[in-house]
């Protein structure tokens, strides 16, 4: 079976590249300016919570950008199709570096905090893991030189580390951590107030348009690639 | 001004948690379009080189 994809989204996205760089750039520069300058400081953190406003859109989209793999990787199984490796492949170093910023940010604000750098504990522990998932996928492609060998071990590999995922969202549940629970749920309203809000969304935001912006450059990297091959054939 | 590097004492970690993640955001986006720019290049010369 073979589906139809929307290889034409992606190339007419891929066309507007530089519009996306302008944006990214602005939305950090609006996000950091209410990050920085523009909203009070917590009641009970004081102004170390500021350091949210980098952490939390890191976790958020590390776990959103893992499922995008996971999900890759099962439709690559299921329909055969090459695309899904490269969606894959390259979100893969995206949201390992979302993972690592989420783990040092939140290790420098659990010194002034919590009193500690790190704790093995639930949610930090699971967060690690996920660095190792990225890398251990990252690296099946670099060190495995059939291709095809490789799809098979990455996609598999993706498919595993899909259980981390909800184990890492409900570990602040489900285990006494150190780790505060989830300010904002779809479920409720948010026990945030607008003034801490509007900066962690702008961030969210500008996180998002950089995910978009790098996502579609390391595709069009992976397709450059499979045209150098057949061309140096 | 100097309250924003002071940030009530907390300014050493804002500003490490900050540089750490920008810096790093800016070494992952640069890395790429470089290696985008060296791969159309390299793609170019290779059917320059096939039309001969």
């Amino acid at each position: 079976m073979y589906i139809k994809l929307p290889n034409g989204i992606i190339d007419s996205l891929r066309r507007r590249l530089p519009i996306f760089n302008i944006a990214t750039l602005i939305a950090f520069i609006l996000g950091l300016y209410y990050a920085i300058l523009n909203s009070p400081p917590d009641y009970l953190q004081g102004d170390s919570m500021r350091i949210m406003y980098v952490h939390v859109p890191a976790a958020w989209l590390a776990l959103s950008s893992y499922s995008f793999l996971a999900l890759s990787c099962i439709a690559w199984f299921i329909f055969r199709n090459p695309i899904f490796n490269l969606f894959a492949k390259s979100i893969a170093p995206i949201g390992a570096l979302f993972t690592l910023i989420a783990l040092v940010t939140g290790s420098i604000w659990g010194k002034p905090t919590w009193g500690t750098w790190w704790a093995w504990d639930a949610r930090l522990t699971s967060m690690l893991i996920l660095f190792f998932l990225y890398a251990a996928y990252i690296m099946t492609w670099q060190t495995i030189v059939n291709k095809d060998l490789a799809a098979k071990i990455s996609a598999a590999l993706g498919i595993i580390g899909f259980i981390n995922i909800p184990i890492i969202k409900f570990s602040v549940d489900w285990w006494n951590t150190l780790h505060q629970p989830a300010t904002i749920s779809k479920l409720s309203a948010p026990s945030i107030h607008i003034s801490m809000l509007t900066p962690l969304m702008l961030m969210t935001f500008a996180y998002i348009l950089f995910l978009v912006t790098v996502f579609l450059m390391r595709y069009k990297i992976e397709t450059l690639d499979q045209k150098i091959l057949r061309v140096s054939k | 001004m100097s309250e924003i590097f002071y940030m009530n004492g907390y300014g050493e970690y804002i500003w490490s948690a900050y540089s750490f993640t920008l810096i790093s955001l800016m070494a992952l986006f640069l890395y790429n379009y470089l290696s985008l720019l060296k791969k159309e290049k390299k793609l170019e010369n290779l059917q320059g080189k096939n039309e001969q």
